[in-house]
Formats: C-alpha cells, structure tokens, sequence
C-alpha cells in the first residue's frame, strides 16, 4: 500500500495504519536525528516530535505528496527548533567514560597532547568501529548546521543537490555551495584527525 | 577526482551509524499517537478532492467587488449593445474595458499578498501556489465568458469579429501578461494601485497604436487582418500561458520569493 493511500485510510479511522508508518520509518528519522544533533537521547524527542507533527497535519488536513520527504523535512525542522530551544545542547553524552591511571579517558577517543582526536581503550574490532564511529560523528558536529545538514542529506540519504534545496527551503545555488563547503571543510576535519588520506 | 573524493567521504562517513532506535521507545510514540489520534477529528475534510471541487471550495473567498465590476462591465456591455455606435466608437468602448477585466484575477492575489494573508492561506491545506492558480482559473474563467458574450454582441451589432479581437482581445492578453509579470517581478511590492496605473497606461497607449495598424491594415491590405490578428493572438496566449506558470511556479509552497521572502514559515 502506498503512503498516501496510507494516509487516506487513516483520515477515515484506520487508526492501526498509523503503527505501520512508524514501524516503516522510524529507524530513519531516528537516524536522521541522531546524525544532524549528534545526542541520542535527544533524537529519540525530535523524532518522537516528527511524528506528531505529522499526525497534526494528517487531522489538519494537509495535503502530503511524497511523504517520505515530507517527513524528513519535519524532522529536519524539529531538529532545528531544537537548536533554537537549546543553544548549549551536548553531543553524544550518552557513553560515560572512566578514566585509567594516566587520566585518559577509557572506552572513548580521547584527545592527545597536540590537541588531535585518537581513538583509544580497546582492541577488538568491533570496539575501535565504535570508536571510529565516534570520531566520525564528532568530526560531523564540527560542521556549521546547514552545511551538516547538506552533508547528512547527501551522503546518508542520498539526496540530489535539487532535493536539498527543496528540503531545506534554500535556493539550488546555495544548496550546492552549502554541499561543496561542507565537503571541502569535512574533509578538512578528517584529515586533521588522520582518517582521510587524499 | 572529485567524484573519487566524494566516495572515499562517503565511506568514511558510513562507518558512522548511530544505534538502533530502542523498541520501547518506539512502542510508546505508537501508543501516543494513537491515544493523540484518539482525540483527534481525523475526518476534518477530505483531501483527495476533484480539481473542480477544490475551484468551488476557493469561491466564497473571492472578494464581493471583484464580481460586482464583473457585473458592471455586462450591464455597460448591454447599454452598449442598445446603443447605436460606428464601429470605430464600438472598439474603442470595449478596448477601454479590457484592461480592466484584465486586471481583476490578479488584483484578488495582490490584497492577498499585501494584507499577508498568504502566511494563513499557506498555513491552511493547500500550498500558495494552488490558491494562486486557482482564483486565477476562477476569475480568468468569468473574463472569458465576458468576452465571449462580448465578442458575440459586437458581432450582432458592427459585423466583424476581427475588431473586436483586435480591440479588446489583444488589450487583455496584453494587460494580463504584463501584470503577470509585475506580480512575479516585484511580488509584495506591487499593489493593485501599480496594476491600476499600468492599465490606464496601457489604455492611452494601445487604442491610438490599435486603432493605426487597423486603419493602414484595412486599407492596404485587408485580406490579412485575420491572420495576423490571430498570429498576435496565438503569441500573447503563449506569452501569458507562460507567465502565468512561471507565477504559480514561482510561489514557494509556503511564502513568496522574492520581497516577500520575510514571510515564509517552517513546515
């Protein structure tokens, strides 16, 4: 069944269908959240809050053509109003680190002496995934929020330069200068913390 | 290389992905959205609507005096008709009434955009762009049946189809494109008074310019009024067809584009 048709058939009481949405999209709008405010804890309200909205507008009457992107440009908004709300917010504060005897930090990257992000504590391949993973999204929560939004959109989401645009309800022009800055400072970033080799 | 950069960023970037979203969590937004949905009417109107239903919808939000000139200009078309005119004098009553008739589906649009009731209309179920397109259907539509009743009553009367296309026709795709324009070139910054001002413009410049080429074609060479005329027709439909598009395109779903680009609010 097809999303609008979804939509339709919840506008005239198949309330259950409403579960479905959820199920279908939830994982991305999470995602989505957690990539553009970088705090779990946070992204589970924002998209939580996405999905208000949108049964706001399905009771309004709005009228939604791709739903897919009409969801993903609420949660971009919510995430945005997040910001507003809370200027100082954490980045993933959710792992808390312990400390060694040399008071560096276990379990997370820590920062060396000249001030460069390693990854540090275990082993195992899966810990220093982790920890890549870590690195990654803290070389995200570097970028300014538009050009964040851009990178996320078109790496993550696949999104096409038009697409952003429309998305984030800026001219093509500036979606492309927004895209190509925040290539060339990511790249930047990840060189600084030795995970691009050009 | 770009492109080779962009994939290298890219498999970066995908070593990156945040944790599964919590079943709990996403079985409570379940169970509020459907207690929210609960309480909600959901059945508040019925979006799937016909195009024509949607037109009827937009009807009772046209103000009162745009019919009211409508009106107007039949009952000056019926004293016209009861009148005994020449030709000339005919063309050049009816060539002063279409700019006018011209002017109202846009000016409806400006009281929108002057008033910001475009951030309310936005708001409400449809997008800007549709409300746009739409009074513009409804109202275009009323011109034509004028016109039409027009154009028939000048042929009862003077005989020749021609000038009445040539008079009036030509005056309002004219006008109508170039207000088309003014909207979609300075959006908010344009009042009706501007609209107003460049149709008596338009009606002190083209009846004198008409009423010459009429006068050199008739007499130099009569058997090609007709195509020319409708060549001239066909072009300005084109021009207002497109210009009117570029309007509705230009109009984001939610606020203007260009001075009224202070307006636009979030999804």
């Amino acid at each position: 069944m097809r999303d609008e048709e979804m939509l339709e058939r919840i506008r005239q009481g198949e309330r259950q269908l409403l579960d479905l949405l959820v199920d279908k999209y939830y994982q991305d709008i999470f995602r989505f959240c957690c990539y553009r405010i970088g705090n779990e804890h946070a992204a589970y309200d924002c998209a939580q809050e996405t999905f208000l909205h949108m049964l706001r507008s399905v009771a309004g009457g709005v009228e939604i053509r791709s739903f897919y992107k009409y969801l993903m440009r609420v949660a971009l908004n919510v995430c945005r109003d997040y910001y507003r709300k809370n200027p100082d917010a954490e980045v993933w504060p959710e792992e808390e680190p312990g400390e060694d005897a040399g008071g560096v930090r276990k379990g997370l990257p820590h920062r060396d002496l000249d001030g460069v992000l390693r990854p540090c504590g275990t082993e195992t391949e899966s810990g220093r995934k982790i920890e890549d993973a870590y690195v990654i999204r803290q070389c995200l929560t570097r970028l300014p929020d538009y050009q964040r939004e851009a990178i996320i959109l078109y790496f993550y989401y696949g999104y096409k330069a038009r697409e952003i645009a429309a998305a984030t309800g800026v001219p093509l022009a500036t979606a492309k200068s927004r895209l190509k800055q925040g290539l060339d400072r990511l790249k930047k970033i990840f060189r600084e913390e030795g995970i691009y080799e050009a | 290389m770009r492109r080779k950069e962009e994939k290298q960023i890219k498999r970066i970037l995908m070593r990156s992905c945040p944790p599964e979203a919590d079943r709990e969590k996403v079985d409570a937004l379940k169970c509020e959205l459907n207690s929210r949905a609960g309480n909600m009417d959901l059945q508040v109107c019925a979006p799937g609507e016909s195009f024509g239903t949607r037109i009827l919808r937009q009807m009772p939000y046209i103000t009162g005096w745009v019919w009211m000139v409508q009106a107007a200009v039949v009952a000056l078309l019926g004293l016209a008709a009861g009148q005994n005119m020449t030709d000339m004098e005919a063309g050049m009553f009816f060539s002063l009434a279409a700019p006018i008739l011209a002017l109202l589906p846009v000016v409806d649009i400006v009281r929108s955009y002057g008033h910001n009731m475009c951030e309310m209309e936005a708001a409400c179920r449809y997008d800007l762009r549709q409300i746009t397109a739409m009074r513009m259907c409804i109202i275009g539509s009323a011109d034509i049946l004028l016109l039409t009743l027009g154009g028939w009553l000048y042929r009862e009367k003077c005989g020749s189809i021609w000038e009445f296309v040539l008079f009036v026709l030509l005056p309002f795709l004219a006008s109508s494109s170039l207000y088309c324009w003014e909207l979609y070139r300075f959006s908010a910054g344009c009042s009706g008074f501007v609209l107003l001002g460049t149709g008596i413009l338009l009606e002190l410049v083209c009846y004198p310019v008409l009423r010459d080429v009429y006068l050199r074609m008739t007499a130099e060479h009569p058997e090609q009024i007709p195509a020319a005329v409708l060549s001239a027709v066909a072009v300005l439909s084109v021009i207002l067809a497109c210009l009117a598009v570029r309007l509705c395109a230009g109009i984001k779903g939610r606020g203007l584009t260009r001075a009224g680009r202070s307006h636009t609010v979030g999804a």
